[in-house]
Parts: structure tokens; sequence; C-alpha cells
């Protein structure tokens, strides 16, 4: 255990003192000097006048070939720019309301890279996470976990490379796991609750078993039962993965935007949705593409989807 | 020292993770493009995927084309011919179809009539459709844009 600390410790030391001397070739040797000559300043209790062998040894080779080395020594330089790479303490960030009347974080919440901290309603931290996007992440946990999200910190990291991003969330890790003698609920390994699970897309839908077969029953009947057993089915130019088409591209945005559960017919598959186009337009009395069926009734194409979704009103239409 | 000592083995517990945001929140600034931008993304969008066609799909692709060229583009006396069907089969107060981007296969639709009253959205525009359907059946690729007023509504604007 002790072991381990100290590498660990030393492992800290040299990242960010190798980070400010761009990685030179001598680092390890200065690091190493460095380190001795630390030691012996914390150690005030050792007499001066008998120092260790090993320190001895290491500082001779240190002066002769590189005088210069000898500025970095007494210069507090090195330590200012580590601390300047550091994000705020999470004791010193302010909380920020997590607003349930705006439907997301407030816009104070900044979009840049860094770590947060997510507090529930009791003020209990529930997850500290690290983001390319901060406001974007909250507001994806705002809508999954809606009742853990009451505030949230956010320390903006201005450098965001991993290491630097990695480095600021395991500070406050660890400043909250001093505090608290825990870890995070949201943090412990098998907790999924916070992290986005890739979205599993669903298939496009196909009409018919292949242009081979011999239809039993006619195609408006089989796109009539599609559009009545589903709720919400869209009919596409080119498959709901790749749309083919602005406007198919703009409707499938906005029903995966919605969060909405529905069914997608690529019109253009011309294996297994053939001579759909032109049964569609007279099934629809609808003469272009994308169609948006909901319960049954089409409620029209990509001009009046668009026009419902910028007045809010596609919420409750899904919801009916 | 016991509780710097208790840190790392708690520290191990918990999972840094790297938490993406949704690309449906960054997709927003899309939806609120302009109608401009809306053409150019569809434009980018229909000449991209020419290279992802297989044979059988770069056949289809030419007989289209072919069947655009052959059909003509959407010209003068077409749009007066279109806005002639819908101002006499729906009565309309006033018609407006315009060539949106002039690039011959888009049209902009402007319609007010009496007989949209108690209407919804998708019958008004079904109406319209209904009027220029055999245009639309041929020349023209897409409607970018319609708009169905009452004279009452068009008034308030």
């Amino acid at each position: 255990m002790q072991h381990s600390l100290k590498r660990r410790n030393e492992t800290d030391s040299c990242f960010f003192l190798s980070r400010y001397r761009h990685r030179s070739s001598m680092a390890t040797l200065n690091l190493s000097s460095l380190q001795a000559l630390s030691s012996h300043r914390l150690c005030s209790s050792f007499p001066q006048n008998t120092p260790t062998p090993s320190f001895n040894f290491q500082l001779k080779p240190s002066i002769n070939p590189r005088p210069i080395s000898l500025k970095p020594y007494v210069s507090e330089k090195p330590r200012a720019r580590v601390v300047a790479l550091a994000v705020k303490s999470l004791g010193d960030t302010e909380a920020l309301a997590v607003s349930p009347e705006n439907d997301g974080p407030a816009g104070e919440l900044p979009s840049g890279a860094g770590v947060y901290a997510v507090y529930d309603t009791n003020g209990d931290v529930q997850f500290i996470g690290l983001s390319r996007n901060i406001a974007a992440s909250v507001a994806a946990h705002w809508k999954s976990v809606p009742e853990l999200c009451g505030s949230v910190k956010a320390g903006v990291v201005d450098e965001p490379d991993r290491e630097t991003l990695t480095q600021a969330w395991k500070s406050w890790m660890e400043e909250y796991i001093k505090d608290s003698g825990k870890v995070p609920p949201g943090n412990e390994s098998g907790n999924a609750t916070w992290v986005r699970q890739a979205p599993k897309r669903k298939p496009d839908l196909r009409l018919t078993p292949g242009r081979r077969m011999q239809l039993t029953v006619p195609l408006e009947n089989l796109i009539d039962g599609l559009v009545k057993e589903n709720k919400v089915v869209a009919f596409i130019k080119g498959p709901r993965s790749a749309p083919l088409c602005g406007f198919s591209q703009r409707v499938i945005a906005i029903l995966e935007n919605e969060g909405v559960d529905y069914e997608s017919v690529n019109v253009l598959d011309e294996e297994y949705n053939y001579e759909l186009r032109e049964t569609l337009k007279k099934y629809s009395n609808w003469p272009t593409f994308p169609q948006i069926f909901v319960d049954g009734e089409l409620v029209g194409g990509c001009d009046i989807l668009t026009s419902m979704y910028e007045k809010g009103e596609l919420a409750s239409l899904f919801k009916k | 020292m016991r509780s710097l000592s208790a840190n790392p083995s708690l520290l191990r517990q918990a999972v840094p993770v790297l938490v993406k945001p949704y690309k449906s929140i960054l997709s927003r600034a899309f939806l609120f493009s302009s109608p401009a931008s809306t053409s150019h993304s569809h434009n980018t969008q229909f000449l991209r995927s020419v290279t992802f066609f297989s044979p059988t799909s770069l056949r289809n692709f030419n007989s289209r084309a072919t069947h655009l060229n052959d059909a003509g583009s959407i010209d003068s006396p077409l749009i007066q011919s279109m806005q002639n069907k819908i101002k006499e089969q729906l009565n309309a107060e006033s018609v407006s179809v315009k060539d949106a981007y002039g690039d011959g296969r888009h049209v902009s639709i402007d319609v007010v009539a009496t007989a949209f009253e108690g209407q919804s959205a998708v019958n008004r525009q079904r109406m319209v459709y209904k009027a220029i359907w055999e245009e639309l059946q041929t020349v023209v690729h897409a409607v970018d844009q319609m708009t169905t007023s009452t004279p009452a509504e068009a008034a308030a604007k």
C-alpha cells in the first residue's frame, strides 16, 4: 500500500513536470535530482551536515554537464504552471440549479469540455463525470434521470486533452472521497444509469418478403395494416440511418430528438418495398415523401412536421 | 495517514467514463437551418449519395435522371398552368407558385382560399395537391414549402 501510494505520487509529479519541459530527454535526470532535493527539504529534522550518500551521488552529475539546470530549483514557476492546469476544487465551485421548468439545464452551464458533478435535490452527489460538452451531457442526464438532477457543479478545462480531463476528474473524485469516505453512487462499477448506451437503431420495415415472391394480398392492405398497427410510421427516402434526401433527414432528426418510438420504411428499397411509392401516393392522396403517419392517419410531410415541432405540438400528438 | 491510504482503493472502484453528448442534441442546430441551407444540405446529400450507389441503384439513378430530362423543367407556362388549376378548383382568392431555387425542380406554393375553413393542415395541402396531381407525378421533384390560409388568417398576418 505504501509503495503503490508513493509510486502514484511520483507518476503525477513526472506528468506535470514533463509537460512543463516539453517532454525533453533531460527530464528524467532533472526530475530525479529535483525529487532528491525536495525530499531533503521536506525532512527538516534531518541534519544538514550528514546528507545521505544517494543524495550526494545524484546531485553531482547534474551540476557538471548542465549548469543552467540549477535555475528551476530556485524558481517557483513550474509549480505555478501545475496549479494553473487544474480546475477549481469541487468545494470551491458554485452549484447551478437544474430547473425543471426549462426541461433541461439552465443556460448558465458551460458547453465547453471539463468535469462536472451532479447533485440530487437533497444536495447529495450522485455522479461525477467528464465530458467534451458539459451542458449537453447534463441535458442528457436530465432527460434520462430527472429525479436525480437537482443541481450541477461544472469545472471547465482549458486544454481538454484526454489526460487533462482525466486528471481533473480524478482531483474532484479524490476530494469527494476524502470528504465523504465513499464513491458517488453513479460512479460505482456496474452502475450504468449515467452512461449513455449506444442507441440500438431499429431496422427499416419491409412490406414484402422480396421481389421474387408473389403477393397474396394487395399492397394497399399491407400499407393499411402497417400504419394502423404501429403508432408512428415514417415513409422516407433511404434508410433510417442514412436518409438520401434532406427532407427525410430532417424528419428523422425531429423524431429522434423527440425520443419517439417509431417505425421507418425505405420507399427506395426496390427489393422489398417495390411499387410502394405509387401505391402509397394513392393510399394517402399525398404525392411527395417523406410521409408521417400517427395512429393510422397521415400527419403530413416534412414542412407540417417541422411546423408542429417548432410550435411544440408534437409531444401531445405522440402521447394521444 | 489512514484516510490517505484508504483513498486509492476507493478511487479504483470508481469508473472514469467520458460522457459523450447525445447526437440528437447537437443536431438541433440543423433543425432550424434556413431554407437556403436546407436546399444546400439537400443537394449535398443527394450528390454525396451517388458514390454509394450499387450498379442496380446506379441504373435507377440514370433512369430517373433521363426521365427528368425528358419531362423538362418547370417553366413559366407550367407555373401559370398550375396556378390556374389551383385557383379554379379551390375557388381560391390568391395563388402563388414559384420556382423556389431556380433549379427547375422545386416549387414553393402559397394559397389563400375560403375552402380551407375548418380543414386541418394536412387536408388543406391535400386539396392543393389534388389540383396539380398530374404535374407532381412528372415534373415537380419536391414542394419545398406550402402555405394554406383562409382569407381571415391571411389578413391576420
